[in-house]
C-alpha cells in the first residue's frame, strides 16, 4: 500500500486515469538490497521461513521415511510438531470473559463446554458429555515469542534502513498490544464463526483511535503497513503450493483457473470504462478480491498495485460484508434451486470470497458439497500468487505511465518492480518443489506451515491492519464511497462471477466429468 | 450556542473515544455472549468445531478442514491419476 512515496518513484495522483511516475534520484542495485522496505521483507521473510523450515527438517525422527511408507500403506498420516510451535501463538476463542483467551484451564474449558451444550439444546443427562469446542490452554509464551521475534525482525530492518531502533521499539510495544486487542475482538465465538476475521477488528482499532483521540505521536515510527504486509505475504508464498492447482483435474482448473481470472480482467475493465473509477488500483484491489479470494487476495494485490492504505480497507470492507450474507443466503439459495450438493459446493467455493466461510457455507448443504467447496476455494487460493504478480508487472508496465508519456524500457519496469512480489513467487516455488521431491515432503511443510509461518503470517497482517487504522481517517475513506461506484462494482463483478461459475460448474461437475467426480466425491 | 462549542474540542474526542469503547464493550461483553446461548447459534458453532471449521480463515492453511479433505481428495486421484484428465470414460 502506497502510504508514501516509493523509494525510487513517486506516484502522482493528479492524472486520474493513469498514474504518472516521475523518476528520482535512484539508489544503486546493491544499495537496494541493503537497505530498501522491499529488499528486507524479502530477507526476513527468506530468514523466517528457512528457520521454520529447518525447526521441522532438522528435528525429523530418524526412522521418519519408514514411518512414511508404513503410515502410506495404512492410509494415515504422519504427524509432525515444529520445536517452534509452543513459541508462536495468538488469542484464542472465548464467550463471555477475555481473560480465557489468554489462559484455559480444564476446568474452566469443562464448565464451558457444558455451558455450550446445553445452550445448543443437547441434553447431557443421557450420558453424552458435552463437544469439547474449548480446549485448556496457555497462550502467554506464545505472545511473547511473537513480540520477541516481530520487535527483533522488524527493529533490524528499521535500523538498517537508517531509522531509530529505540523510537520503534517503544512504539512497538504500544502496536503489539493494539493487535493483541484486535484478535481479542476476532476470538469472540459468534464473532469467529460469522467469519468476521481478525482484519476487520484491526482496522477498527486503528480507526477508533485515530479518528477519536488521534494517533499518537510516539506510536508512528511502529506504524509500518507496507513492512508488515509485504513481510507477510513473502510467508504467504510458502503456502501456495501448485502441486495443489492440479488435484481436480480439469474440471476443477475450469471453474478455479478459467472462470475467475475471466471475472477479474471483466470487472477491471467495467470499472475502468463503464463506471470510469477514478482510482484503478481500488478498482483491481475490489476486483482481485471479489473474483479470487477475499482478504488474502486484497492484501497481495493492493501490494501489487501499490493501492492506498483507504483503499485496502474498503476493498476488505465490502468483501466482508457481502461474505457474511452470501455465506448465509447462497447455500439457501441452493437448496431452493435444487441444485446437487457437488454443483452446490463447486459453485460456492468458486464465488464465496473468504475461504473459512466457503467451508461454513459448505457444511451447510452437507460432507459432499463441504468437501467440494473446499476443494475449490483451495485450488483458487493458489490464484494469488500469479495473480499478485501478473498486476505487479501489468502495473509497472501499462498503469504507472512516465511524465513524458513513453512506454517504459526493461530497466524502468525492474526498477518499478515491488520486489517482494520476488520473494512471494520464489517462496512459493520452493516449497512448492520441496512439498513434492521431499520424502514425506508434504507433511514437513504442512507442519512448518501449520504450526509457524501462518501464525507469524497472521500477527503482521494483524500489525499492518492496525497500522492502516490508525493512519487512515474517516473522511479519506468516505472520499472512495462518493457514488456508490465501489459497491457497484462488487455488485456487478460478483453477478457475472456467479453466473459464469454457476454455468462452468454445471458444465463440469454435472455434465463432461460427472461420473468421474462422484467417483471422487462419492 | 451550538453544543460543540461549549466543549473544549480536546475533551470532545475523550468524549467520543470513551463513547464508542463504551459501546464495544457492550456489543462484546453483553451482547454477543447472549447470542452465544441462543440454541441456534450455540448448535452450528458446536457443528463447526467439532470439524475443524474456521468461518474467519483467511486462506486455505488456516483450515483445520482443508488438509483432511486435501488429503483424502489426493489419495483418491492418485488411485486412477488421468480420471479427471480426459473425457475418454464418457
Amino acid at each position: 500500500m502506497s502510504d508514501q512515496a516509493p523509494e525510487n518513484n513517486r506516484i502522482n495522483e493528479d492524472n486520474k486515469s493513469a498514474q504518472v511516475v516521475e523518476t528520482a534520484e535512484r539508489q544503486s542495485f546493491f544499495s537496494e538490497l541493503k537497505s530498501s522496505e522491499d529488499w528486507w521483507a524479502v530477507w526476513l521473510g527468506i530468514l523466517i521461513l528457512a528457520g521454520a523450515f529447518l525447526s521441522v527438517y532438522c528435528t525429523l525422527p530418524v526412522d521418519f521415511k519408514d514411518q512414511v511408507v508404513t503410515a502410506e500403506k495404512n492410509d494415515k498420516k504422519v504427524k509432525l510438531t515444529s520445536p517452534l510451535k509452543k513459541w508462536l501463538g495468538k488469542p484464542g476463542i472465548w464467550t463471555g470473559s477475555p481473560m480465557d483467551a489468554f489462559y484455559l484451564s480444564q476446568d474452566r474449558a469443562d464448565v464451558l463446554n457444558k455451558e455450550l451444550a446445553e445452550a445448543s439444546g443437547q441434553d447431557l443427562s443421557k450420558d453424552s458429555a458435552p463437544k469439547k469446542v474449548f480446549k485448556p490452554h496457555n497462550k502467554y509464551q506464545g505472545l511473547i515469542g511473537i513480540f520477541i521475534i516481530s520487535i527483533l525482525f522488524f527493529g533490524m530492518g528499521v535500523k538498517v534502513q537508517g531509522k531509530s531502533f529505540t523510537q520503534f521499539s517503544i512504539a512497538f510495544v504500544s502496536l503489539f498490544l493494539l493487535a493483541i486487542l484486535a484478535y481479542i475482538l476476532a476470538g469472540q465465538l459468534v464473532i469467529k464463526h460469522y467469519n468476521l476475521e481478525y482484519a476487520l477488528w484491526a482496522l477498527l482499532v486503528g480507526l477508533i483511535i485515530s479518528n477519536t483521540i488521534g494517533t499518537p505521536k510516539f506510536l508512528k515510527p511502529a506504524i509500518l503497513t507496507e513492512f508488515y504486509i509485504k513481510t507477510g505475504l513473502v510467508l504467504l508464498g510458502a503456502g501456495v503450493l501448485f502441486s495443489k492447482l492440479l488435484v481436480l483435474g480439469v474440471p476443477g482448473i475450469f471453474v478455479a483457473w478459467v472462470v475467475t481470472p475471466i471475472v477479474l480482467v471483466s470487472t477491471y475493465i467495467f470499472g475502468q470504462k463503464v463506471l470510469k473509477i477514478e482510482s484503478a488500483s481500488l478498482n483491481m484491489v475490489i476486483s482481485a478480491d471479489m473474483s479470487v479470494c477475499g482478504v488474502s487476495a486484497a492484501i497481495a494485490t493492493a501490494a501489487s498495485c501499490k493501492a492506498k492504505k483507504e483503499e485496502l480497507s474498503l476493498a476488505i470492507g465490502l468483501s466482508l460484508g457481502f461474505t457474511v450474507v452470501m455465506m448465509v443466503v447462497l447455500p439457501a439459495v441452493i437448496k431452493a434451486m435444487g441444485l446437487s450438493p457437488i454443483l452446490g459446493g463447486a459453485w460456492l467455493g468458486g464465488t464465496i470470497d473468504a475461504t473459512g466461510a466457503v467451508a461454513a457455507a459448505g457444511e451447510f448443504l452437507g460432507d459432499q458439497a463441504l468437501e467440494v467447496a473446499t476443494t475449490i476455494k483451495m485450488i483458487q487460493n493458489i490464484l494469488i500468487g500469479v495473480t499478485a504478480f501478473l498486476v505487479a508487472i501489468y502495473w509497472v508496465t501499462f498503469v504507472e505511465k512516465r511524465e513524458d508519456n513513453k512506454k517504459p524500457n526493461a530497466m524502468e519496469i525492474w526498477y518499478r518492480f515491488p520486489k517482494f512480489i520476488l520473494g512471494f513467487v520464489t517462496a512459493s516455488l520452493v516449497f512448492s518443489y520441496l512439498y513434492t521431491a521431499l520424502d514425506g515432503g508434504d507433511v514437513i511443510i504442512n507442519t512448518m506451515v501449520k504450526q509457524s509461518t501462518k501464525t507469524i503470517r497472521g500477527w503482521f497482517f494483524c500489525l499492518a491492519f492496525v497500522s492502516i487504522g490508525l493512519d487512515t481517517n474517516f473522511r479519506e475513506l468516505a472520499k472512495h464511497l462518493k457514488g456508490g461506484k465501489p459497491l457497484i462494482l462488487y455488485v456487478c463483478g460478483q453477478s457475472l462471477n456467479l453466473l459464469l461459475t454457476l454455468f462452468m460448474a454445471w458444465l463440469m461437475f454435472e455434465n463432461l466429468f460427472k461420473e468421474e467426480i462422484q467417483k471422487i466425491f462419492p | 450556542m451550538s453544543l460543540p462549542k461549549l466543549i473544549n474540542p480536546k475533551i470532545q474526542k475523550i468524549i467520543a473515544f470513551m463513547l464508542v469503547i463504551g459501546g464495544l464493550l457492550a456489543v462484546w461483553g453483553v451482547v454477543l455472549p447472549s447470542l452465544t446461548r441462543q440454541p441456534a447459534v450455540a448448535a452450528r458453532i458446536i457443528e463447526l468445531e467439532m470439524k475443524g471449521i474456521d468461518p474467519s480463515a483467511m486462506y486455505y492453511t488456516d483450515l483445520e478442514i482443508a488438509e483432511e479433505i486435501s488429503y483424502r481428495v489426493e489419495n483418491a486421484v492418485s488411485e486412477n491419476p488421468d480420471l479427471l484428465w480426459s473425457l475418454k470414460s464418457n
